[in-house]
């Protein structure tokens, strides 16, 4: 079989990335649902990270 | 709760028939662009059926508003996000924001027919934005958005690098932000780049190889997107805040 040929930027993404790439959507959703067991575990907050980029973001508000 | 509250609010609005999109951080984990998201964004059909199933899918959820303006279709249509708060044991804290019009994106029956549909083993289907409308609604004024778009746009590259159609080499080359890539993509595909130039000047850099303007050319090109997300968004936000003071007496 003939060889994929990577350029140089592609290899450096792929080396960091590619496993988690290699998943089908529905795969990466089982993976993030550990994630979510972990997060809610260690009684991580639900709200959305305040962004003063954001259209929505004003000071005092529940963001 | 349930560990991912998000998949329950995707199956209260399924089994309420509410008509609407994943988007935002739970999309872009669907594209590999990203691992983890704590939101929960939708774009909807707005037309007062959908919003009344829309309402019963919120009450199901225990969803409270929590931030102006409330859910109503002229809001929706104006351009306006409703933002909720579940309250129901299983999603208990989740965020829930819907919206019906992305700007610089087509109207929502484009979207829905440009959706992608993603299949659970245990039955569940995920109906989520097109990659292409999901990069499209990335271009505003937040940084972290510029971050997932490019993500978006070479993670399609890295996944289809092998046998892309002639469409797919067109839309990196518009797409692509990544200075040296977009260099090595003119490379590969001299033809297309040509063909891209009139839609997208800055690539005459890229097909010279000249990396720093290039580079200064996406720079220019991110700040016109963010500029005008920003005027897009100065109305909206002056409407909110006369709402938000309304509220507040």
């Amino acid at each position: 079989m003939k060889k994929q040929r990577n350029t140089h930027a592609i290899r450096e993404f792929i080396d960091e990335d590619m496993e988690w790439l290699s998943l089908t959507p529905a795969q990466r959703i089982l993976e993030t649902n550990k994630l979510w067991k972990l997060y809610i575990a260690l009684g991580g907050s639900l709200d959305p990270e305040p962004n003063p980029q954001s259209p929505f973001y004003f000071k005092k508000t529940p963001r | 709760m349930t560990p991912n509250p998000i998949l329950k609010v995707l199956s209260t609005l399924k089994k309420h028939h509410v008509r609407c999109l994943l988007i935002g951080g739970q999309s872009c984990i669907i594209y590999g662009a990203a691992e983890f998201s704590r939101d929960s964004d939708f774009v909807i059909l707005s037309t007062a059926p959908n919003l009344k199933r829309l309402q019963k899918a919120l009450k199901a959820l225990k969803a409270e508003l929590i931030y102006v303006p409330p859910l109503a279709l002229d809001y929706l249509e104006r351009g306006h996000a409703c933002h909720f708060r579940c309250t129901a044991k299983d999603t208990k804290g989740l965020r829930i924001d819907a919206i019906s019009k992305l700007r610089g994106c087509e109207a929502f029956d484009k979207l829905w027919k440009r959706r992608n549909t993603v299949a659970l083993k245990n039955g569940s289907i995920i109906e989520v934005i097109g990659l292409r409308d999901l990069v499209q609604s990335k271009k505003t004024q937040r940084d972290k958005d510029w971050l997932m778009l490019n993500r978006l746009v070479e993670n399609d590259i890295i996944l289809n690098r092998d046998n892309p159609s002639a469409d797919q080499m067109k839309w990196w080359l518009r797409e692509c932000r990544n200075a040296g890539l977009l260099i090595e993509l003119a490379k590969k595909y001299p033809k297309r780049a040509k063909e891209c130039v009139m839609d997208r000047p800055l690539l005459s850099f890229a097909i010279n190889s000249d990396i720093q303007e290039l580079k200064a050319g996406l720079h220019e090109e991110e700040m016109l997107e963010r500029q005008k997300d920003i005027y897009y968004w100065t109305p909206l936000r002056k409407e909110l805040e006369i709402l938000r003071r309304k509220t507040k007496k």
